[in-house]
């Protein structure tokens, strides 16, 4: 029943058991105190009784002396006297009656001394008229005969009334005594049994909670120790349902644990959990995989341990801990000995009680061995594909120069048609190679301050012949702009765009190399007048492999890297490359360079290559 | 002018051997390796050599170390003929003295006048 009940019904039950309880000692006290004060005023009633019994008793006794007085002096004084007790007792009489008012027991005295009070002023009266018709004294003295009758019988009466007032008169400071004893007693008692309650009470609740908070308490200590935790707590109470939530979300921890556990157990980063001192706490089993250590070895040894002799110095471990968050490319070392490359990087969190680092370490050893056969293969199959490629162009190219003996008209076509799709290869080939020193960063710059318009104009040069096939004029602006930059990469970037636009162009039109000087910078535009660019595909073009329509790669020839090359060379120099373009109308390809302002006095310039 | 043309692939030793004679008008003097070019240098006495890198046994490298060294060939430009066109290569051999180079493939019609563009003759 009691697990039944909420804290707050408990909290209920708790104020309202002792006042209930306090309330009906209330009730009971102010009975008792009514009945207590009533005592009193029976008492004190019981007095004024008596003491008006006696006054009435006294006035006849009075009347009767000064009846006497008068009858023998005849002394206006006694008369007077006489007439004012005998005008008083009526009303003294009147006074008794109401005090004794309803009495059961004293009615019957109090109207017995009501004929008795009215024979006696008969009397009186009588006695006083035959005094004032000067009867004889004898006559007088016959009336106080009657009269002492009367007194007496009034007395008898007042002795009957007064009887149960003196009783409950005498019996008074008793009867109160007992009457506020009893009132302290039951004031003692109901204060001790309510505080006994109230305490029984609260000890019992606060047991009940304190029991339940404490089992809440010791969940906590067992969820932070990783421990399993008390059955759920009976009852519907508010600490029940805390219990219940405190199960519930000990539950999704786990479970969330379980899958943190699940993916740090399973990921391919070694993963090593560091204490503040550099001490090793933990490791994930790809780390036990990666490194070749057990757990138990490396567990307590410094982070220091995973690295190679030459770099356990303070000052490579001082900046390992202070790179905090940033990959870094380091050397590590296996239990075998083997020095392996490594993607490092380290967090730092914090517990209660200390901080520590975790150590993210990705075995980069098989990407870098993947890099470096690349390169080979790229290296070897440039080397290889090149070599036989020099014969096949050098010979088609002299057959097709005539210096080694004339071919015929149909035979000379065939030569020239192998040469062209010869040196469509090779470019290709050269194409491909760019592209993949691009993606690997590996395009080395030879830097230089060099002059725009050399550059430029080798560019036309180069595209003069090919310009020539396609009746297309090409003019260049004249510029006196130096450029930081490598000469033959830029070039190479100017030739492409020119290729592009000579292509594109429709015959007779003209081809121009415009240079737009700026602060910092120098914008040279390509400008065609050929079909333009559709505006979806002006970033295209940029992009590796597209073209604007399917069939330019066969009709105009071109890899679609030639565009990709430059914006990667461009990019490389720190510039940007783009297009403005009207379908139909041409298009200005741009790129912007960087000003010279570097000054190089490098032996690269006396270098000369062919 | 006479050129020694060191290569050990014929075909390209030829092809480069008619460009320069046919169409650059130029004396033309062949070695198929290392070990022959030095010789045929110190015998010869061209006006350039052009040098392929990679070579069986004395491969490029180590032939212009071996001119650049005899007082007797020291002078002699050295033009690398290669297929190696990364710039650290380009780097490596500018160090080892070249006087500059030609990517394969090679235009023949041209090869004469580049030759001459870097000689400044």
């Amino acid at each position: 029943m009691q697990l039944q009940l909420k804290i707050k019904h408990k909290g209920q039950i708790l104020v309202a058991v002792p006042l209930l309880f306090s309330l009906i000692f209330l009730a009971i006290l102010t009975t008792l105190l009514r009945q207590s004060e009533f005592k009193t005023w029976q008492e004190m009633h019981s007095k004024t009784i008596v003491y008006e019994s006696g006054t009435l008793q006294r006035m006849f006794h009075d009347a009767g002396i000064a009846m006497g007085g008068y009858a023998l002096t005849k002394s206006p004084l006694f008369r007077e006297r006489y007439d004012a007790i005998v005008s008083a007792i009526p009303r003294e009489f009147k006074k008794m009656q109401k005090l004794v008012g309803k009495n059961p027991s004293q009615k019957s005295s109090v109207d017995r001394l009501e004929v008795a009070t009215k024979n006696g002023l008969a009397i009186l009266t009588h006695g006083r008229d035959q005094i004032e018709s000067g009867s004889g004294v004898s006559k007088v003295r016959g009336l106080f005969g009657e009269m002492r009758n009367v007194s007496k019988a009034i007395g008898e009466e007042l002795e009957a009334i007064t009887e149960e007032s003196r009783k409950i008169e005498s019996e008074g400071p008793s009867a109160r005594k007992a009457s506020d004893h009893a009132v302290r007693v039951f004031v003692i008692a109901g204060v001790i049994v309510n505080i006994m309650l109230t305490f029984v009470l609260a000890y019992f609740f606060s047991k009940g909670i304190t029991n339940r908070l404490g089992v809440l308490t010791e969940n906590t200590q067992h969820l932070a120790k990783g421990e399993r935790l008390a059955a759920p707590l009976a009852g519907t109470d508010e600490i029940a349902s805390l219990d219940h939530v405190f199960h519930s979300m000990a539950q999704a921890l786990e479970e969330a644990h379980q899958k943190e556990r699940a993916i740090i157990e399973n990921m391919l980063v070694s993963i090593v959990i560091v204490d503040s001192n550099g001490v090793i706490e933990s490791v994930n089993p790809q780390s036990i995989k990666s490194f070749g250590y057990p757990q138990d070895v490396v567990c307590g040894q410094k982070l220091t341990f995973l690295f190679p002799e030459w770099s356990k110095t303070a000052d490579f471990v001082e900046k390992l801990y202070s790179n905090l968050g940033h990959i870094t490319e380091l050397e590590m070392m296996r239990a075998s000995g083997e020095v392996f490359p490594v993607e490092f990087s380290l967090a730092e969190f914090k517990s209660k009680e200390q901080t520590y680092y975790m150590a993210n370490i990705l075995d980069v050893s098989e990407r870098e061995e993947y890099e470096r056969l690349k390169r080979e293969f790229v290296s070897t199959v440039s080397h290889e594909l090149r070599t036989p490629l020099t014969s096949i162009r050098g010979s088609l190219t002299l057959l097709n120069s005539g210096v080694v003996g004339q071919l015929s008209e149909k035979a000379t076509k065939m030569v020239s048609i192998a040469e062209r799709n010869t040196i469509r290869l090779i470019n290709l080939i050269n194409d491909i190679l760019d592209v993949e020193k691009l993606q690997a960063g590996k395009m080395d710059l030879m830097m230089d301050n060099i002059k725009l318009a050399t550059i430029i104009e080798r560019a036309v040069e180069s595209v003069r012949t090919f310009a020539d096939e396609h009746a297309v004029a090409v003019e260049a602006q004249p510029t006196e702009s130096d450029v930081y930059a490598d000469a033959d990469r830029i070039q190479q970037v100017i030739i492409n765009l020119l290729s592009n636009a000579i292509k594109f162009s429709p015959e007779a039109s003209t081809v121009k190399v415009a240079v737009v000087e700026r602060p910092g910078e120098v914008e040279v535009q390509v400008i065609d007048h050929g079909r333009g660019i559709p505006e979806k595909y002006k970033l295209l073009v940029f992009e590796k492999f597209q073209q604007v329509e399917v069939n330019d790669a066969k009709r105009k020839g071109g890899t679609g890297l030639g565009l990709p090359i430059c914006k990667g060379i461009i990019e490389q120099h720190g510039g940007t490359i783009g297009v403005e373009s009207e379908e139909g109308k041409g298009s200005t390809f741009w790129f912007k360079l960087p000003t010279s302002q570097i000054i190089q006095t490098n032996k690269q310039a006396e270098f000369k290559a062919g | 002018m006479k050129i020694l043309i060191i290569d050990d692939e014929d075909d390209v030793r030829t092809i480069a051997s008619l460009s320069l004679s046919l169409l650059g008008g130029v004396e033309v003097v062949e070695a198929e390796g290392g070990k022959e070019g030095v010789l045929k240098a110190q015998t010869e006495n061209p006006d350039a050599i052009l040098l392929d890198m990679i070579m069986p046994e004395m491969d490029g490298a180590m032939t212009i170390k071996a001119l650049k060294s005899d007082p007797k060939t020291a002078s002699i430009p050295v033009i690398f003929v290669t297929t190696r066109s990364m710039s650290s290569d380009l780097e490596k051999m500018r160090i080892l003295g070249a006087a500059g180079v030609v990517n394969k493939p090679f235009d023949p019609t041209t090869l004469a006048d580049r030759v001459r563009a870097i000689l400044q003759v």
